[in-house]
């Protein structure tokens, strides 16, 4: 297997969600920078797959109705809508053609991470959505500016419970915290609990109201005093705040390090890469401009970095359904999710996912068998065409991996006989389970 | 024994840290033990007892749980959301469990349940994360391992020891070397014999890198352990088909109890709740967590009554004293502790924080959350705190918590 072949399995698993059939061959024959290109492109922002539909009045109106049967076909309405929009992106995902768009849709979703299990009405959390592939590749203040605004995280973090004279300060707080500044290391906190109160103040007073599918500041909730964030002081509002965060000197290296520890290998803000592309990136991070730099870092390509990722269960399920052509239409390919620890648009928290060891579980290991094997009904024919001792090498390169390691060597040739264990078996393996 | 004798516990806290400055001469803060390993090799302690662990995630109001209904400065600052004395569950000495509380009420009285009061650390900042990586990590700041997962890191490795039931693996069981096992809430059959077979051959940790032998060791990890545990599981629960809602408490632990009663080695059990971040319009949301802790520990404990199952129950924080604007409380620092089990000795344990001398707000702990896991360590695994808690001379068991 050639160096060129790898390295771009490496960038479609990383700048993507892995390669479909073909890619790989045509990518290596293109060369590494060109296939980072294509893959950088911005694209129309189309996608095959047909939008997923609403009906919010009709939702609101059967939860709140004072009558049970109507409040429980309310409650399936719910269930199915969530389902819906859930299915709808895996299989966005699994269609891309432009990926890094949506493998930035995907971390911008896990960094700004809000849940269905609060925010409740589906509609909302696919306009966040729309948002983050909109604006998840631009300039990093303009999406958290339209962050602060968003009717799903107004509704996460309490915003329309923030008002003048009894602050609430849920969403001050991990504006901070989680999205733009890092919680700090080593007893060295870029704010303190002054700035968060006074963030909150400076919060007050917009909410989304759903009737007017609109986000209004109401001047009479809102706290026009003189507030100081961040040593800087003024009749702040929260679009204020988030400029004056964003453009903290703590601001770009905590953000640079979420992507690098995304897409290359886990990392803090004072790690030296981090710190060279957070420089690189002043005085305004561009994401657009970042990604370029990120993956064309030597250290992206180095070892530690090509071992250095466990991919997300989101990440398995939408890489394998790329490699095996399989349109995963099924709910019952994405219930599964569950099992595996992660269901997109219901993170654990407003923290996120956690990374690499926490996927390798035995509680994974056991989930993940159990959809593979559902996954190799549908992909068995990956290996067609290929002789029993063909096959194993056969299903590395469709899952883009050079080389198996012994174990798993022995393990696939005593399957080579049966596809479906075969492929089942490989989706299972180690060396698939890297990113 | 009565419970009065049990609130003088705090008297008892001073006698035993002036006790331990004049006996215990290692203070050591960065000892973590170095595995030791073997067939012969030590167990992990030679304690009677199973711990569960349940983790209540959002920061749990220790107010709106064990509340002192009859406490002015408590009415006074939680105006809407005060509950009256005549509405709690009376615990004595002026507090009372939340309403929902009903079936712990009956294990409280049974004396089966210990709340020892006002337990945080010093430097609470009020961050979910930290915060809970403190709790879980013991460590002075957080670390990569967790308190439990250090308790693995002793002796040798062993997939049953500790068991997480759900999704993911907390912290608190992540070791150095060796981790908890995970095991779904929801039956999950291996697909064929011989794709489990040939799973097998594949699940071989390697010399390899790190990540890549630590998926293999999580495959070898998952035979071991599905066997028994899908023996133990009995009649399968009903599939539900709804992607976002989380299994609920009772589920786990009705798991744990088929575990324990089918006699599996497990020492630690972790179970968890979530949704206790309550910063808005808490009343019926807490109503609802209640209820829920009340259904999984009102069920487990009287099932488990007649064995050696210690169940610690603890938050990240406690939630501000004073309400906000919006009928719900912000992150606060201190807040109560449950160890439950026929093995504790039942009642308040520590002294209640003033609700009036307040920290910016919060209640101040007067026990540090590293003096309970020190008991727990003692009292229910049988191992040395200083084994698995750095500088644990410095956090002295609570005084007859067993």
């Amino acid at each position: 297997v050639d160096e060129a072949w790898l390295d771009v399995a490496h960038l479609h698993r990383r700048a993507g969600f892995g390669a479909r059939p073909g890619e790989l061959e045509d990518g290596a024959a293109r060369g590494f920078d060109a296939e980072l290109l294509r893959l950088c492109a911005p694209g129309a922002g189309s996608s095959p797959i047909p939008e997923p539909t609403f009906d919010t009045d009709a939702l609101v109106a059967g939860l709140r109705s004072n009558d049970p049967a109507t409040r429980k076909s309310a409650v399936a309405h719910l269930r199915r809508e969530a389902r819906g929009l859930i299915v709808w992106w895996i299989r966005r995902m699994v269609a891309a053609d432009q990926p890094l768009r949506e493998k930035l849709t995907w971390f911008w979703h896990g960094h700004f991470a809000t849940s269905l299990e609060k925010v409740k009405l589906p509609e909302l959390m696919y306009w966040q959505n729309t948002t983050f592939r909109l604006l998840g590749t631009g300039p990093f203040p303009d999406l958290a500016q339209a962050v602060a605004v968003d009717p799903a995280m107004l509704v996460w973090l309490d915003g329309a419970l923030n008002i003048k004279g009894a602050p609430n300060e849920n969403f001050a707080r991990e504006c901070l915290e989680l999205f733009t500044l890092g919680h700090g290391h080593a007893g060295h906190q870029p704010y303190g609990e002054d700035d968060v109160a006074a963030a909150a103040r400076a919060f007050t007073g917009t909410r989304f109201v759903r009737r007017q599918h609109e986000v209004v500041t109401q001047p009479a909730r809102h706290d026009d005093d003189m507030k100081t964030v961040l040593g800087q002081t003024g009749r702040w509002h929260g679009t204020d705040i988030v400029r004056i965060a964003t453009s903290d000197p703590a601001s770009i290296p905590f953000v640079v390090s979420r992507l690098w520890s995304r897409l290359a290998r886990p990392a803090g803000p004072d790690d030296p890469v981090v710190m060279e592309l957070a420089a690189a990136s002043r005085p305004v991070l561009d994401i657009s401009a970042l990604m370029p730099r990120l993956f064309t870092h030597h250290e992206f390509r180095a070892d530690a970095t090509r071992v250095g990722l466990v991919k997300q269960p989101v990440e398995w399920l939408v890489g394998t359904c790329r490699s095996l052509g399989v349109d995963p239409d099924d709910p019952r390919l994405v219930i599964p999710l569950r099992t595996l620890g992660q269901v997109p648009f219901a993170p654990p928290s407003v923290g996120g996912w956690p990374a690499n060891r926490a996927w390798l579980t035995t509680g994974a290991a056991q989930a993940r068998l159990a959809l593979a094997s559902r996954l190799a009904e549908l992909g068995r024919g990956a290996v067609d065409g290929n002789s029993p001792a063909a096959r194993v090498e056969a299903i590395g390169r469709t899952l883009g991996i050079g080389s198996w390691t012994p174990a798993t060597t022995d393990a696939l040739r005593s399957a080579a006989e049966d596809p479906h264990a075969l492929v089942t078996l490989a989706l299972v393996a180690p060396e698939h389970l890297m990113a | 024994v009565t419970r009065r004798q049990f609130l003088t516990g705090l008297a008892g806290t001073g006698a035993a840290i002036a006790l331990g400055a004049c006996t215990s001469g290692d203070d050591d803060v960065s000892v973590i033990p170095a595995p030791t390993t073997g067939p012969t090799g030590p167990a992990r302690g030679g304690g009677p007892g199973t711990l569960v662990v349940l983790s209540l995630y959002g920061g749990n109001d220790g107010l709106d749980t064990v509340i002192p209904a009859g406490d002015a400065a408590y009415q006074a600052a939680r105006g809407q959301l005060a509950r009256s004395a005549g509405e709690v569950l009376d615990l004595g000495d002026g507090f009372g469990f939340h309403p929902a509380l009903k079936q712990l009420k009956e294990q409280w009285d049974a004396e089966r349940v210990a709340i020892v009061r006002g337990v945080g650390f010093s430097d609470l900042d009020r961050s979910h994360f930290h915060c809970m990586d403190v709790w879980q990590s013991a460590g002075e700041q957080s670390t990569a391992t967790g308190w439990l997962g250090r308790w693995l890191d002793i002796g040798k490795r062993d997939p049953f020891a500790a068991i997480a039931v759900g999704d993911g693996l907390p912290l608190l069981l992540q070791g150095g070397k060796a981790t908890g096992s995970v095991i779904p809430v929801l039956p999950t059959p291996l697909p064929t014999p011989s794709i489990a077979t040939w799973f097998r051959t594949m699940s071989v940790a390697s010399d390899g890198p790190p990540l890549l032998a630590a998926a293999a060791q999580a495959g070898a990890d998952m035979l071991a352990v599905d066997q028994r545990v899908s023996r133990a599981r009995g009649r399968a629960a009903a599939i539900d088909d709804d992607p976002v809602e989380t299994v609920g408490l009772a589920a786990q632990l009705e798991l744990v109890a088929s575990l324990i009663e089918a006699g599996l080695p497990t020492r630690v059990y972790s179970v968890q709740m979530g949704g206790f971040d309550t910063h808005a319009g808490q009343r019926p949301t807490r109503d609802r967590l209640m209820a829920g802790l009340d259904d999984g520990l009102g069920r487990f404990l009287p099932r488990v009554a007649d064995r050696p199952v210690t169940v610690l129950v603890y938050s990240e924080f406690g939630r501000r004293v004073e309400i906000n604007g919006s009928e719900g409380t912000d992150h606060g620092r201190a807040g109560p502790v449950f160890v439950c089990g026929s093995a504790v000795r039942g009642g308040f344990h520590g002294e209640e924080p003033s609700l009036t001398e307040l920290d910016e707000g919060d209640l101040r702990s007067n026990v540090d959350f590293r003096s309970v896991y020190a008991s727990v360590l003692e009292g229910v695994l049988g191992v040395e705190p200083a084994d698995v808690i750095p500088g644990a001379s410095r956090y002295k068991p609570i005084p007859d918590l067993f």
